[in-house]
C-alpha cells in the first residue's frame, strides 16, 4: 500500500512540478514514476517490479492520454527485468543501483519504441539527459524508497549485520 | 500460498494489459472514457489540482521575492500599458460595431464568435512523447472537443478530449506531433500547415519553393480550417529551410506561447461547427 501511494505521488509530481524538460540537457526530464518502479523492483523483487511497473504505465498513459497499452508493457518488462537483477547481482553492489536506473531508463525507451515507433520521437541529447537524471534520482531516492516502503527489509538488514549467518534474501 | 510460476504469473499481467487497453480504446471510440480510465482519473485529479495550485504559489512568492526591486517600475510600466491598450480596444470595437453594420448591409456571413472561457493548467505531459495539457474546464463550462485555446502571446492549441464527469479537458499543444494548423505568414500572406514534431519549435511546411519567407516573419492562422479563426498568432520563423528536389519551402516556427511555462489559458468556447 505504501508503495503504490508513494506511485501515485510520484506521478502526481512528476505531471506537475517535474513537468518541463531541462532545456540545457536538450529538454531531457527525470521520470519519476519509472525511478519507483526499479528501485521498489531491486528491493521487493521482480514480481513486485512487474506489477508495479503495470500500475504505473497505466497511471501514465492514462494520464497522458496517450498509448496506453504501450506504456503498460514497456514499464511492466522493466520492473520484471529490474527486479529479476537482485538475484544475478549483490545487492551489496554499489554499482547495482545506477546500472539498473540507467538500464531501465534506456530499456523503457526502447520498449516504447518498439511497440509504438510512430510516437517515439527522441532526440540522442534528450534520451543520454533523461539517463543521467533518472540514474542519478535513482541512486538519491532508493535509500529513502528502502525506508519508506521496505522498513521490515531495513529491520532485517540490521539483524544481518548482528548476526551474518541470518540469510538476508526475503 | 502457493506462488503460480513465472510464465503464469507474466502471461496474466499481460493479459490485464490488453484487456486494459483493449477497454479504453473501445471507449474512446465510442466518445466516452473507460470506467478504470475514469476511476485512475478520479484518483489524480484532484491531487494534481492541489500540486498545481501549490506549484504556482510557490512560484509567484519565489517569483515576488527575487524580483521586489523590478516589480514596482513593472508594475508602473504595466498600468501605462493598460491605458494605451484600453483606448486601443475602445478603437478596435468602433471598428468592430461598424464591421458589423456593413456586413449586415452587404448581407455576409457573421464570423462565428463564441464567448472566451479562462481556464488554469491542471496537469501537463505526463510522458516525454505527447506535448498535452490538462485544463480546468470542460463539459460543465460549455467546452467542446476543437474548442481552441490560446493565450496572450498566441495559440496554444486545442481541445482534443473533454471529461464529461471531472469538469477537465485534454489540450493537444502546437508542438505534439499529431498537431497541424493552416497558416500563412502575415508580411507575404504566403500559406502553409504548421505542424508539431514533438520538439519545442513546429514546422511549417508545403510553402512554395519561392514563397517569401524570412527569419522574424510572424506567422498566424489562415482560417482555411473551420477549427482555427483566421488571424491568430502562431509564432515567429526562426529559420527557412529551401528544398529544390520537392520544389518547396519549409520553415521552423518558435510558437508564441511559452507551452513549457503555461498556467492559465482562454478557450473559445461554442464557437460554431
Amino acid at each position: 500500500m505504501r508503495l503504490f501511494f508513494l506511485l501515485y505521488l510520484a506521478l502526481v509530481v512528476q505531471t506537475t512540478w517535474l513537468a518541463n524538460g531541462l532545456a540545457w540537457l536538450g529538454g531531457a526530464r527525470l521520470d519519476l514514476p519509472l525511478v519507483v518502479v526499479i528501485s521498489s523492483a531491486l528491493l521487493g523483487g521482480w514480481r513486485l517490479g512487474a506489477m508495479l511497473g503495470l500500475a504505473a504505465g497505466w497511471f501514465c498513459g492514462v494520464a497522458a492520454d496517450y498509448n496506453l497499452g504501450s506504456f503498460m508493457v514497456s514499464r511492466m518488462v522493466v520492473g520484471a527485468v529490474s527486479g529479476a537483477f537482485d538475484r544475478r547481482l549483490s545487492p551489496d553492489n554499489p554499482l547495482l543501483t545506477p546500472f539498473c536506473m540507467a538500464g531501465g531508463t534506456v530499456l523503457a525507451h526502447l520498449m516504447f519504441g518498439l511497440m509504438s515507433p510512430a510516437d517515439f520521437a527522441q532526440p540522442w541529447p534528450r534520451l543520454l539527459g533523461a539517463i543521467g537524471l533518472n540514474t542519478l534520482a535513482g541512486c538519491a531516492l532508493h535509500p529513502l524508497i528502502a525506508r519508506f516502503a521496505f522498513p521490515s527489509l531495513q529491520q532485517d538488514m540490521g539483524q544481518f549485520v548482528q548476526a551474518p549467518h541470518v540469510s538476508r534474501r526475503i | 500460498m502457493r506462488r503460480s510460476s513465472a510464465p503464469a504469473f507474466l502471461l496474466t499481467l499481460l493479459a490485464i494489459c490488453v484487456a486494459l487497453a483493449a477497454w479504453s480504446q473501445r471507449a474512446r471510440g465510442q466518445g466516452s472514457v473507460a470506467l478504470p480510465d475514469s476511476i485512475a482519473l478520479g484518483v489524480l485529479r484532484p491531487a494534481q489540482t492541489a500540486f498545481a495550485k501549490v506549484g504556482a504559489w510557490c512560484s509567484d512568492v519565489g517569483r515576488v521575492m527575487l524580483r521586489r526591486g523590478d516589480i514596482s517600475q513593472e508594475n508602473a510600466a504595466l498600468r501605462a500599458q493598460i491605458a494605451a491598450l484600453e483606448n486601443r480596444s475602445e478603437r478596435l470595437l468602433r471598428y468592430q460595431r461598424e464591421n458589423q453594420e456593413l456586413r449586415q448591409m452587404l448581407k455576409m456571413p457573421q464570423p462565428p464568435n463564441g464567448r472566451l472561457l479562462a481556464a488554469e493548467v491542471v496537469s501537463r505531459d505526463a510522458t516525454e512523447y505527447a506535448r498535452r495539457v490538462v485544463i480546468n474546464a470542460g463539459a460543465p463550462q460549455g467546452v467542446r472537443a476543437k474548442d481552441v485555446v490560446f493565450n496572450a502571446q498566441g495559440v496554444i492549441g486545442q481541445v482534443i478530449e473533454v471529461d464529461r464527469k471531472y469538469g477537465t479537458s485534454t489540450v493537444l499543444l502546437l508542438t505534439d506531433r499529431m498537431a497541424g494548423v493552416g497558416a500563412m505568414v502575415r508580411r507575404t500572406a504566403a500559406r502553409g500547415l504548421v505542424q508539431g514534431n514533438g520538439q519545442s519549435v513546429c514546422q511549417m511546411t508545403y510553402l512554395d519553393l519561392h514563397a517569401d519567407v524570412r527569419e522574424g516573419d510572424l506567422v498566424v492562422t489562415s482560417g482555411d480550417s473551420k477549427i482555427f479563426p483566421k488571424g491568430l498568432v502562431l509564432g515567429r520563423v526562426r529559420k527557412v529551410i529551401k528544398d529544390k528536389t520537392y520544389s518547396q519551402t519549409s520553415a521552423e516556427i518558435e510558437p508564441a506561447a511559452r507551452l513549457d511555462q503555461l498556467s492559465a489559458v482562454w478557450v473559445r468556447v461554442q464557437a460554431g461547427p
